[in-house]
Protein backbone atom coordinates (compact mmCIF):
# COMPACT_ATOMS: atom_id res chain seq x y z
CA UNK A 1 0.00 0.00 0.00
CA UNK A 2 1.44 3.32 -0.92
CA UNK A 3 1.66 6.07 1.65
CA UNK A 4 -0.65 9.00 1.03
CA UNK A 5 1.37 11.91 -0.26
CA UNK A 6 1.48 14.91 2.01
CA UNK A 7 1.71 18.14 0.06
CA UNK A 8 4.10 20.99 0.74
CA UNK A 9 1.01 23.16 1.14
CA UNK A 10 -0.23 21.11 4.05
CA UNK A 11 3.20 21.04 5.65
CA UNK A 12 3.54 24.80 5.25
CA UNK A 13 0.10 25.36 6.71
CA UNK A 14 1.02 23.14 9.64
CA UNK A 15 4.24 25.12 10.16
CA UNK A 16 2.33 28.40 10.02
CA UNK A 17 -0.33 27.33 12.52
CA UNK A 18 -3.05 27.57 9.91
CA UNK A 19 -4.62 24.14 10.41
CA UNK A 20 -7.38 23.41 12.87
CA UNK A 21 -6.30 21.72 16.09
CA UNK A 22 -7.57 18.34 14.93
CA UNK A 23 -6.02 18.56 11.48
CA UNK A 24 -2.76 19.72 12.98
CA UNK A 25 -2.59 16.84 15.44
CA UNK A 26 -3.31 14.28 12.76
CA UNK A 27 -0.80 15.69 10.32
CA UNK A 28 1.84 16.10 13.01
CA UNK A 29 1.43 12.45 13.96
CA UNK A 30 2.10 11.48 10.35
CA UNK A 31 5.09 13.77 10.24
CA UNK A 32 6.75 12.43 13.36
CA UNK A 33 6.27 8.86 12.19
CA UNK A 34 8.15 9.51 8.95
CA UNK A 35 11.59 11.11 9.21
CA UNK A 36 11.70 12.08 5.53
CA UNK A 37 8.39 13.84 5.84
CA UNK A 38 9.60 15.38 9.07
CA UNK A 39 12.62 16.83 7.35
CA UNK A 40 10.51 18.38 4.57
CA UNK A 41 8.31 19.87 7.26
CA UNK A 42 11.21 21.16 9.30
CA UNK A 43 12.80 22.86 6.30
CA UNK A 44 9.56 24.60 5.36
CA UNK A 45 9.15 25.77 8.96
CA UNK A 46 12.76 26.85 9.14
CA UNK A 47 12.41 29.21 6.18
CA UNK A 48 9.74 31.06 8.10
CA UNK A 49 11.96 31.51 11.11
CA UNK A 50 14.88 32.63 8.96
CA UNK A 51 12.68 35.24 7.33
CA UNK A 52 11.56 36.53 10.71
CA UNK A 53 15.01 38.02 11.18
CA UNK A 54 14.17 40.48 8.40
CA UNK A 55 11.62 42.11 10.66
CA UNK A 56 11.88 44.12 13.83
CA UNK A 57 13.02 42.30 16.93
CA UNK A 58 10.87 42.39 19.99
CA UNK A 59 11.64 41.21 23.50
CA UNK A 60 10.25 37.82 24.51
CA UNK A 61 10.42 35.99 27.80
CA UNK A 62 12.51 32.85 28.12
CA UNK A 63 12.65 30.42 31.02
CA UNK A 64 15.64 30.65 33.30
CA UNK A 65 16.31 26.96 32.88
CA UNK A 66 17.54 27.53 29.33
CA UNK A 67 19.71 30.46 30.37
CA UNK A 68 21.21 28.37 33.14
CA UNK A 69 21.91 25.54 30.71
CA UNK A 70 23.70 27.84 28.29
CA UNK A 71 25.69 29.36 31.11
CA UNK A 72 26.67 25.91 32.36
CA UNK A 73 27.74 24.75 28.91
CA UNK A 74 29.65 27.93 28.23
CA UNK A 75 33.02 27.22 29.79
CA UNK A 76 34.88 30.41 30.68
CA UNK A 77 38.36 30.88 29.20
CA UNK A 78 40.03 30.09 32.52
CA UNK A 79 38.66 26.57 32.45
CA UNK A 80 39.33 25.77 28.81
CA UNK A 81 41.41 22.63 28.72
CA UNK A 82 44.44 22.69 26.48
CA UNK A 83 44.55 19.80 24.05
CA UNK A 84 47.35 17.48 24.85
CA UNK A 85 49.06 15.32 22.32
CA UNK A 86 51.03 12.59 24.00
CA UNK A 87 53.78 10.99 21.99
CA UNK A 88 54.26 7.54 23.37
CA UNK A 89 57.57 5.77 23.45
CA UNK A 90 61.06 7.13 23.37
CA UNK A 91 62.89 8.45 26.40
CA UNK A 92 59.68 9.57 27.94
CA UNK A 93 56.24 10.64 27.00
CA UNK A 94 56.20 14.21 25.94
CA UNK A 95 52.96 16.07 26.24
CA UNK A 96 52.49 18.89 23.78
CA UNK A 97 49.95 21.41 24.87
CA UNK A 98 48.04 23.00 22.02
CA UNK A 99 45.70 25.38 23.75
CA UNK A 100 42.65 26.46 21.84
CA UNK A 101 42.71 30.19 21.78
CA UNK A 102 39.58 31.23 20.03
CA UNK A 103 39.27 34.90 19.32
CA UNK A 104 35.69 34.62 20.39
CA UNK A 105 36.52 33.28 23.79
CA UNK A 106 39.08 35.97 24.42
CA UNK A 107 36.35 38.56 24.17
CA UNK A 108 34.47 40.35 26.86
CA UNK A 109 32.09 38.93 29.37
CA UNK A 110 29.16 40.88 30.66
CA UNK A 111 27.95 39.48 33.92
CA UNK A 112 24.62 37.72 34.14
CA UNK A 113 21.96 39.47 36.09
CA UNK A 114 20.26 37.95 39.09
CA UNK A 115 17.48 36.84 36.78
CA UNK A 116 16.61 37.17 33.13
CA UNK A 117 13.09 38.08 32.32
CA UNK A 118 13.27 39.22 28.77
CA UNK A 119 15.53 38.36 25.91
CA UNK A 120 15.79 40.43 22.78
CA UNK A 121 14.14 38.36 20.08
CA UNK A 122 16.10 37.10 17.18
CA UNK A 123 19.07 39.38 16.87
CA UNK A 124 22.34 39.84 18.60
CA UNK A 125 22.12 41.26 22.05
CA UNK A 126 20.53 40.31 25.27
CA UNK A 127 19.05 42.19 28.06
CA UNK A 128 18.77 41.46 31.69
CA UNK A 129 16.19 42.71 34.09
CA UNK A 130 16.25 42.25 37.81
CA UNK A 131 13.14 41.14 39.57
CA UNK A 132 12.57 44.81 40.13
CA UNK A 133 10.43 46.65 42.55
CA UNK A 134 11.26 48.53 45.71
CA UNK A 135 14.13 47.15 47.70
CA UNK A 136 15.25 44.64 45.12
CA UNK A 137 19.01 44.16 44.88
CA UNK A 138 19.14 45.09 41.21
CA UNK A 139 21.77 43.99 38.75
CA UNK A 140 25.41 44.09 39.69
CA UNK A 141 27.50 44.94 36.68
CA UNK A 142 30.99 43.81 37.48
CA UNK A 143 33.75 46.30 36.93
CA UNK A 144 31.36 49.21 37.10
CA UNK A 145 32.09 51.77 39.77
CA UNK A 146 28.71 51.91 41.45
CA UNK A 147 29.51 55.05 43.41
CA UNK A 148 30.70 56.94 40.35
CA UNK A 149 27.62 55.98 38.35
CA UNK A 150 25.29 56.91 41.19
CA UNK A 151 26.98 60.27 41.65
CA UNK A 152 26.62 61.03 37.97
CA UNK A 153 22.98 59.95 37.94
CA UNK A 154 22.28 62.25 40.89
CA UNK A 155 23.62 65.32 39.22
CA UNK A 156 24.04 65.20 35.45
CA UNK A 157 21.11 66.41 33.37
CA UNK A 158 19.86 64.24 30.53
CA UNK A 159 21.84 64.74 27.38
CA UNK A 160 25.00 65.14 29.41
CA UNK A 161 28.02 62.86 29.45
CA UNK A 162 30.62 61.88 32.02
CA UNK A 163 33.75 59.78 31.72
CA UNK A 164 33.66 56.81 34.06
CA UNK A 165 36.34 54.16 34.57
CA UNK A 166 34.05 51.68 32.77
CA UNK A 167 33.62 53.98 29.80
CA UNK A 168 31.77 57.05 28.72
CA UNK A 169 28.43 57.52 30.41
CA UNK A 170 25.82 59.36 28.43
CA UNK A 171 22.50 59.99 30.13
CA UNK A 172 19.57 59.81 27.77
CA UNK A 173 16.42 60.56 29.72
CA UNK A 174 14.68 60.42 33.08
CA UNK A 175 11.40 58.67 33.71
CA UNK A 176 9.03 58.31 36.59
CA UNK A 177 7.68 54.83 37.19
CA UNK A 178 4.17 53.90 38.23
CA UNK A 179 5.55 53.14 41.70
CA UNK A 180 6.90 56.67 41.95
CA UNK A 181 10.58 55.90 41.57
CA UNK A 182 12.82 58.00 39.40
CA UNK A 183 14.64 56.05 36.70
CA UNK A 184 17.29 57.21 34.30
CA UNK A 185 18.21 55.73 30.95
CA UNK A 186 21.83 55.85 29.89
CA UNK A 187 24.46 54.29 27.72
CA UNK A 188 27.95 53.31 28.71
CA UNK A 189 30.26 52.97 25.77
CA UNK A 190 33.62 51.33 26.15
CA UNK A 191 36.52 53.67 25.81
CA UNK A 192 38.53 52.65 22.79
CA UNK A 193 38.05 50.67 19.63
CA UNK A 194 35.69 47.79 19.60
CA UNK A 195 34.95 47.88 23.28
CA UNK A 196 31.35 46.94 23.77
CA UNK A 197 28.97 49.05 25.71
CA UNK A 198 25.49 48.76 26.97
CA UNK A 199 22.22 50.54 27.59
CA UNK A 200 21.17 50.70 31.20
CA UNK A 201 18.30 51.88 33.31
CA UNK A 202 18.93 52.70 36.95
CA UNK A 203 16.17 53.49 39.41
CA UNK A 204 16.48 55.36 42.66
CA UNK A 205 14.77 54.49 45.91
CA UNK A 206 15.51 55.08 49.57
CA UNK A 207 18.74 53.10 49.32
CA UNK A 208 20.01 54.93 46.29
CA UNK A 209 20.46 53.95 42.66
CA UNK A 210 20.14 50.39 41.47
CA UNK A 211 20.62 48.99 37.99
CA UNK A 212 17.32 47.49 36.97
CA UNK A 213 17.95 46.89 33.31
CA UNK A 214 20.89 46.21 31.06
CA UNK A 215 20.92 45.65 27.33
CA UNK A 216 24.23 44.59 25.92
CA UNK A 217 25.23 44.28 22.33
CA UNK A 218 27.96 41.70 21.76
CA UNK A 219 30.87 42.51 19.52
CA UNK A 220 29.81 43.03 15.94
CA UNK A 221 28.75 39.82 14.30
CA UNK A 222 27.57 39.25 10.79
CA UNK A 223 24.03 38.86 9.73
CA UNK A 224 22.18 40.78 12.37
CA UNK A 225 20.38 44.00 12.62
CA UNK A 226 21.37 44.87 16.17
CA UNK A 227 18.45 45.21 18.53
CA UNK A 228 18.40 48.80 19.61
CA UNK A 229 19.29 48.84 23.29
CA UNK A 230 17.36 52.05 23.55
CA UNK A 231 14.22 50.47 22.13
CA UNK A 232 14.51 47.62 24.61
CA UNK A 233 15.07 50.05 27.47
CA UNK A 234 11.91 51.87 26.40
CA UNK A 235 9.98 48.62 26.39
CA UNK A 236 11.25 47.85 29.88
CA UNK A 237 10.26 51.28 31.15
CA UNK A 238 6.82 51.15 29.56
CA UNK A 239 6.29 47.81 31.18
CA UNK A 240 7.03 49.42 34.55
CA UNK A 241 4.51 52.16 33.97
CA UNK A 242 6.75 55.00 32.84
CA UNK A 243 4.85 57.55 30.82
CA UNK A 244 7.61 59.08 28.78
CA UNK A 245 10.76 61.12 29.34
CA UNK A 246 10.55 63.91 31.89
CA UNK A 247 11.12 67.45 30.72
CA UNK A 248 14.24 69.18 32.03
CA UNK A 249 12.41 71.14 34.74
CA UNK A 250 10.63 68.08 36.12
CA UNK A 251 13.88 66.15 35.94
CA UNK A 252 15.80 68.76 37.86
CA UNK A 253 13.08 68.92 40.48
CA UNK A 254 13.22 65.18 41.07
CA UNK A 255 17.01 65.00 41.02
CA UNK A 256 17.25 67.68 43.63
CA UNK A 257 14.43 66.17 45.67
CA UNK A 258 14.71 63.92 48.69
CA UNK A 259 17.19 61.12 48.15
CA UNK B 1 46.11 38.62 24.76
CA UNK B 2 49.01 36.98 26.60
CA UNK B 3 48.78 39.46 29.43
CA UNK B 4 45.19 38.56 30.18
CA UNK B 5 44.37 37.02 33.47
CA UNK B 6 41.64 34.36 33.59
CA UNK B 7 38.24 35.93 33.63
CA UNK B 8 39.51 39.33 32.59
CA UNK B 9 37.47 41.22 30.08
CA UNK B 10 39.70 41.76 27.08
CA UNK B 11 38.48 45.22 26.41
CA UNK B 12 37.17 46.49 29.69
CA UNK B 13 37.85 46.63 33.40
CA UNK B 14 38.78 43.36 35.12
CA UNK B 15 36.05 41.21 36.62
CA UNK B 16 36.36 40.72 40.34
CA UNK B 17 36.88 37.07 41.18
CA UNK B 18 35.11 34.69 38.89
CA UNK B 19 31.81 36.54 38.79
CA UNK B 20 30.08 34.70 35.93
CA UNK B 21 29.29 36.07 32.55
CA UNK B 22 28.66 34.74 29.11
CA UNK B 23 31.06 34.57 26.21
CA UNK B 24 30.00 36.52 23.10
CA UNK B 25 29.03 33.28 21.39
CA UNK B 26 26.84 32.18 24.28
CA UNK B 27 25.35 35.66 24.47
CA UNK B 28 24.29 35.39 20.86
CA UNK B 29 22.74 32.01 21.58
CA UNK B 30 20.76 33.57 24.41
CA UNK B 31 19.52 36.27 22.08
CA UNK B 32 18.33 33.58 19.67
CA UNK B 33 16.45 31.62 22.31
CA UNK B 34 13.02 33.12 21.65
CA UNK B 35 13.06 32.24 17.97
CA UNK B 36 14.70 28.90 18.63
CA UNK B 37 12.01 28.00 21.15
CA UNK B 38 9.24 28.93 18.75
CA UNK B 39 10.89 26.90 16.00
CA UNK B 40 11.23 23.97 18.41
CA UNK B 41 7.59 24.37 19.40
CA UNK B 42 6.56 24.28 15.74
CA UNK B 43 8.47 21.03 15.29
CA UNK B 44 7.49 19.23 18.47
CA UNK B 45 4.11 20.73 19.38
CA UNK B 46 4.97 20.18 23.03
CA UNK B 47 6.27 22.90 25.34
CA UNK B 48 8.48 20.56 27.34
CA UNK B 49 9.89 18.77 24.30
CA UNK B 50 10.46 22.14 22.67
CA UNK B 51 12.52 23.38 25.57
CA UNK B 52 14.43 20.09 25.67
CA UNK B 53 15.20 20.53 21.99
CA UNK B 54 16.18 24.16 22.45
CA UNK B 55 18.48 23.27 25.31
CA UNK B 56 20.08 20.38 23.47
CA UNK B 57 20.59 22.58 20.42
CA UNK B 58 22.35 25.27 22.42
CA UNK B 59 24.51 22.72 24.21
CA UNK B 60 25.42 21.14 20.89
CA UNK B 61 26.16 24.56 19.40
CA UNK B 62 28.50 25.37 22.26
CA UNK B 63 30.18 22.00 21.97
CA UNK B 64 30.61 22.37 18.21
CA UNK B 65 31.48 26.03 18.32
CA UNK B 66 34.74 25.52 16.49
CA UNK B 67 32.77 24.38 13.47
CA UNK B 68 30.75 27.56 13.26
CA UNK B 69 32.07 29.73 10.47
CA UNK B 70 32.54 33.20 11.81
CA UNK B 71 30.78 35.75 9.62
CA UNK B 72 27.89 33.44 8.82
CA UNK B 73 24.49 33.54 10.40
CA UNK B 74 24.38 31.92 13.78
CA UNK B 75 20.60 31.64 13.70
CA UNK B 76 20.65 29.55 10.52
CA UNK B 77 23.36 27.31 11.98
CA UNK B 78 21.49 26.90 15.24
CA UNK B 79 18.18 26.09 13.52
CA UNK B 80 19.84 23.44 11.38
CA UNK B 81 21.38 21.93 14.51
CA UNK B 82 17.91 21.81 16.06
CA UNK B 83 16.46 20.27 12.90
CA UNK B 84 19.13 17.57 12.81
CA UNK B 85 18.72 16.73 16.48
CA UNK B 86 14.97 16.45 16.05
CA UNK B 87 15.17 14.29 12.92
CA UNK B 88 17.81 12.06 14.53
CA UNK B 89 15.55 11.56 17.52
CA UNK B 90 12.66 10.65 15.23
CA UNK B 91 14.82 8.20 13.28
CA UNK B 92 15.97 6.60 16.49
CA UNK B 93 12.42 6.40 17.71
CA UNK B 94 11.40 4.74 14.48
CA UNK B 95 14.22 2.20 14.67
CA UNK B 96 13.84 1.38 18.30
CA UNK B 97 10.13 1.77 18.59
CA UNK B 98 10.21 4.04 21.62
CA UNK B 99 10.39 7.72 22.32
CA UNK B 100 13.97 8.84 22.70
CA UNK B 101 14.88 11.91 24.61
CA UNK B 102 16.58 14.44 22.45
CA UNK B 103 20.18 14.17 23.39
CA UNK B 104 22.82 16.78 22.83
CA UNK B 105 25.44 14.09 23.17
CA UNK B 106 24.60 12.31 19.97
CA UNK B 107 27.64 12.04 17.76
CA UNK B 108 29.00 15.28 16.50
CA UNK B 109 29.16 15.57 12.72
CA UNK B 110 31.85 13.37 11.30
CA UNK B 111 32.26 11.25 14.40
CA UNK B 112 30.35 8.43 12.84
CA UNK B 113 31.22 9.24 9.28
CA UNK B 114 27.86 10.82 8.51
CA UNK B 115 27.80 14.12 6.71
CA UNK B 116 25.45 16.36 8.55
CA UNK B 117 24.03 19.18 6.53
CA UNK B 118 24.42 22.24 8.66
CA UNK B 119 23.62 25.50 7.04
CA UNK B 120 26.16 28.29 6.63
CA UNK B 121 24.40 31.41 5.45
CA UNK B 122 26.03 34.75 4.97
CA UNK B 123 24.59 38.09 5.98
CA UNK B 124 23.11 38.63 2.54
CA UNK B 125 21.95 35.11 1.73
CA UNK B 126 18.29 35.65 2.51
CA UNK B 127 18.13 39.10 0.93
CA UNK B 128 19.82 37.83 -2.21
CA UNK B 129 17.55 34.82 -2.41
CA UNK B 130 14.51 37.05 -2.04
CA UNK B 131 15.79 39.38 -4.75
CA UNK B 132 16.01 36.45 -7.15
CA UNK B 133 12.44 35.35 -6.59
CA UNK B 134 9.36 36.40 -8.48
CA UNK B 135 7.83 39.56 -7.02
CA UNK B 136 4.60 37.83 -6.00
CA UNK B 137 6.53 35.18 -4.08
CA UNK B 138 8.61 37.79 -2.32
CA UNK B 139 5.56 39.83 -1.43
CA UNK B 140 3.74 36.87 0.03
CA UNK B 141 6.75 35.75 2.05
CA UNK B 142 7.12 39.22 3.55
CA UNK B 143 3.43 39.49 4.30
CA UNK B 144 3.08 36.12 5.98
CA UNK B 145 6.48 35.38 7.45
CA UNK B 146 7.80 38.82 8.31
CA UNK B 147 4.65 40.79 8.97
CA UNK B 148 2.88 37.79 10.49
CA UNK B 149 -0.28 37.99 8.41
CA UNK B 150 -2.69 35.06 8.53
CA UNK B 151 -3.50 33.24 5.30
CA UNK B 152 -6.99 34.70 5.39
CA UNK B 153 -5.76 38.25 5.91
CA UNK B 154 -3.21 37.83 3.11
CA UNK B 155 -5.89 36.45 0.81
CA UNK B 156 -8.06 39.49 1.46
CA UNK B 157 -5.22 41.96 1.17
CA UNK B 158 -3.97 40.53 -2.11
CA UNK B 159 -7.46 39.72 -3.37
CA UNK B 160 -6.59 36.14 -4.20
CA UNK B 161 -8.24 32.90 -3.02
CA UNK B 162 -6.80 31.21 0.07
CA UNK B 163 -5.94 28.18 -2.04
CA UNK B 164 -3.72 30.40 -4.16
CA UNK B 165 -2.11 31.84 -1.06
CA UNK B 166 -1.28 28.35 0.12
CA UNK B 167 0.11 27.04 -3.15
CA UNK B 168 2.06 30.18 -3.92
CA UNK B 169 3.43 30.38 -0.39
CA UNK B 170 4.60 26.79 -0.24
CA UNK B 171 6.29 27.17 -3.62
CA UNK B 172 7.95 30.36 -2.38
CA UNK B 173 9.15 28.69 0.80
CA UNK B 174 10.43 25.71 -1.13
CA UNK B 175 12.13 28.06 -3.56
CA UNK B 176 13.79 29.93 -0.73
CA UNK B 177 14.98 26.71 0.86
CA UNK B 178 16.47 25.58 -2.42
CA UNK B 179 18.24 28.90 -2.99
CA UNK B 180 19.65 28.78 0.52
CA UNK B 181 20.97 25.28 -0.02
CA UNK B 182 18.74 23.75 2.61
CA UNK B 183 17.88 20.28 1.46
CA UNK B 184 16.89 17.01 2.99
CA UNK B 185 19.75 14.65 3.74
Amino acid sequence: MTKPEVSDEMLTALADGELSAGEAERLHALVTADPELAERFAILAETRFLLEAEGEPKPEAVPERLLAAIDAADAPPAQAQPRLTVIAGGAGEKPIAAPRTSARRAGWRLPLAASFLLVAGGVAGYLAAGRGGQGSPGIAVAGLDRAALSAALDTVASGGAVALPAGNLRIIASHKLADGRLCREYTISGAGQGKPGWNGVDCRDGQGWRTEFVAATPPESAGYKPASGGALAEAFLLDRGAEGPLDPAAEQGLLRGAR
Amino acid sequence: MSDMRPGQIASGPPLPGTAGGLSPFATELVSLLPRLRRYAMTLTRSASEADDLAQASCERALKAQAQFQEGTRLDAWLFSIARNLWIDALRKRQREGRTEEIDAHLDLPGEDGRQVNEVALTVDSVQQALAQMPEEHRRLLMLICVEGCSYRAASEQLAIPIGTVMSRLSRARQGLAARLGMEAK
